[in-house]
């Protein structure tokens, strides 16, 4: 291999990871939420559309406001945000995954996955297990993903309420399109 | 004879309706046990029941939703409860009036007078509703006054609660597990398939299951011991399965099959046209769909189909049908515009509904409604319109 085709191999392996590294972009509404289970049948649910993505090349970080994040009883959502969540300290959840552990489809694909992700929540951070699906048009990636947490895990106090206790493990999960040239 | 004619007047005479709100989907909930010791709801309410009809069934009158503290126990907490005992009350007083063919009746009606308690120890659990009503109610009477005013307990049972109340066994006199849990007792689709939370309870043992996105019922009936003449006492079954496909919707699948020796006359419409009544070797059945769902915003939209079967020796095998379709929409939190539409064909005949209700839970504990119900009833000589004016005001904690 001559000097000049070695000098085109060297730019090739330089640029191309970077291309596949490009920054994800959020492009339309995104939604983010958990479920939670009580005794019985009980189901609590919890949405918000507020979430944003940051990528640094490395991990993709995605981040979830948790000032607006609603269970559809106001009164439940106060005791959320004030006595379990402690928002006003805690403000954010944050969810980090590095892209060398994400698998993602050729165009025109859907992927699943599972993995670890690095969760901070409550001002702690612990590694979580990961599920996601991942389907593409184009450079558009439509993105469900969902996190095991353990409240207690993060200090979280179990929500309990008139002698309804919710159980600690929650489902958490994110749906939202990224634009990914 | 005359005893048997007794009972079917009796049955005629007024009813009684009490709580259940399935429109509480609104707010995510598609099963009940979390409010109801019963699991498939209705009745006496858990602690989390209780602070829910403080939190979000009332109206605020300005105050924000996120600023109500629900007191502990009953009556704003002046009774406080241990954790092993519930206790509640419920009396609900109505005026009707009803015009047909060019007359108007008025009526007033005592609908529920009702105190109920449960405890719960380990995974023994038990419920009882004792009241008084000074007509009618005769299905559920303890005391046998035939002029009226009699004891009534609608319910009474006791059961065991497995895997976090998720499973439960229970046996006693209880509602009979099928379709939607509706208040309007006397809608066509629980009139005639009795399975009204008015005074249509039965005996029997009975498994639930109400579990995450799941909940059935299942109840072996074995007769209303509570009517004097056994004859007349129905033995089968009744059950419901119904999915929550989310928090906003639900669909739900109910079978029914009764046997009695002797048929009781419906309680419904078309009483007085019901071949069936004190005929022999008489088959009930009902089968059907039902349906809660939370539109988005206010709107819930409640609907239930039903097959109705019905035969006994010498009438012809009946096939007909009871559907129900309500739109329930909440403006403001304790504020329902409810609108209904019905329909029933039974004994060969056609009768029709359409009702507009208010209902109003002006302050914690209090509900006024008023409900004006049109209606069209078949008859031999075709459909008989009638306009009934329905205020009611319920106490319930």
């Amino acid at each position: 291999m001559s000097s000049a085709h070695r000098r085109w191999v060297l730019c090739l392996a330089l640029v191309l990871p970077l291309l596949a590294l490009a920054e994800a972009k959020l492009s339309g509404t995104p939604t983010a939420g958990f479920t939670g289970r009580g005794p019985g049948g009980f189901t609590l649910e919890g949405t918000t559309h507020e979430l944003r993505l940051q990528d640094d090349g490395t991990i993709l970080r995605i981040t979830v406001p948790l000032g607006q994040l609603t269970t559809g009883i106001a009164l439940r959502d106060r005791h959320m945000r004030e006595k379990y969540l402690e928002v006003a300290k805690f403000p954010e959840l944050v969810l980090e995954v590095p892209w060398a552990t994400v698998k993602l489809p050729s165009d025109g694909q859907q992927l699943e996955g599972s993995g670890t992700g690095k969760v901070t929540l409550h001002g702690q951070t612990k590694d979580v297990p990961i599920r996601y699906a991942v389907q593409r048009a184009g450079s558009a990636y439509q993105v469900t993903g969902h996190a095991a947490i353990n409240l207690k895990d993060f200090g979280v106090e179990v929500p309990s309420y008139f002698g309804v206790t919710v159980q600690p493990d929650i489902d958490a999960r994110a749906t939202f399109t990224a634009d990914r040239p | 004879m005359l005893q048997r004619l007794r009972l079917l007047v009796v049955l005629l005479l007024p009813a009684t309706a009490a709580q259940a709100y399935p429109w509480m989907i609104q707010h995510g909930y598609t099963n009940c046990s979390a409010c109801h010791v019963d699991p498939s709801g209705w009745g006496l309410l858990t602690a989390y029941g209780r602070a829910q009809s403080q939190a979000q069934i009332p109206m605020l009158w300005g105050k924000s939703p996120d600023d109500v503290q629900p007191t502990e126990g009953i009556l704003f907490g002046v009774i406080p409860l241990p954790a092993w005992l519930d206790l509640g009350l419920s009396v609900r007083l109505a005026l009707l009036s009803t015009t047909q063919m060019g007359s108007t009746s008025w009526r007033d009606i005592d609908m529920i007078s009702d105190i109920r308690a449960g405890v719960e120890a380990g995974p023994f659990f038990a419920s009882v509703a004792l009241g008084y009503l000074p007509t009618g109610g005769n299905l559920a009477a303890l005391t046998d006054n035939p002029t009226g005013g009699n004891l009534v307990s609608r319910e009474h049972y006791a059961g065991l609660q497995f895997l976090d109340r998720r499973l439960f066994i229970m046996g006693g006199r209880m509602n009979l597990p099928f379709g939607l849990r509706n208040v309007e007792h006397n809608s066509y689709v629980r009139s005639a398939t009795r399975t009204d939370t008015n005074t249509s309870q039965q005996y029997g043992p009975q498994i639930a299951y109400d579990g995450p996105g799941i909940r059935t019922a299942v109840m072996a009936v074995l007769g209303n011991v509570l009517i004097r003449q056994p004859e007349y006492r129905e033995y089968g079954y009744s059950g419901y399965i119904e999915g929550a496909f989310s928090n906003r919707f639900t669909l739900g699948l109910s079978s029914l099959v009764t046997h009695a020796d002797l048929a009781l006359t419906t309680i419904g419409t078309n009483a007085f046209l019901d071949p069936f009544g004190n005929k022999p070797d008489s088959w009930r059945q009902a089968h059907g769909l039902f349906s809660r769902w939370h539109v988005g915003g206010p709107v819930v939209l409640l609907a239930e189909a039903d097959l109705l079967i019905q035969s006994a020796q010498g009438v012809p095998r009946d096939y007909g049908g009871a559907g129900f379709l309500q739109a329930d929409y909440e403006p403001w939190q304790g504020l329902h515009f409810i609108f209904t539409g019905e329909a029933l064909r039974q004994f060969g005949y056609n009768n029709y509904g359409a009702w507009f209700s208010v209902s109003w839970f002006a302050y914690t504990y209090v509900e006024l409604r008023i409900d004006n119900i049109f209606s069209e009833t078949g008859t031999p000589g075709g459909l008989q319109p009638s306009f009934s004016v329905l205020g009611q005001i319920h106490i319930s904690m």
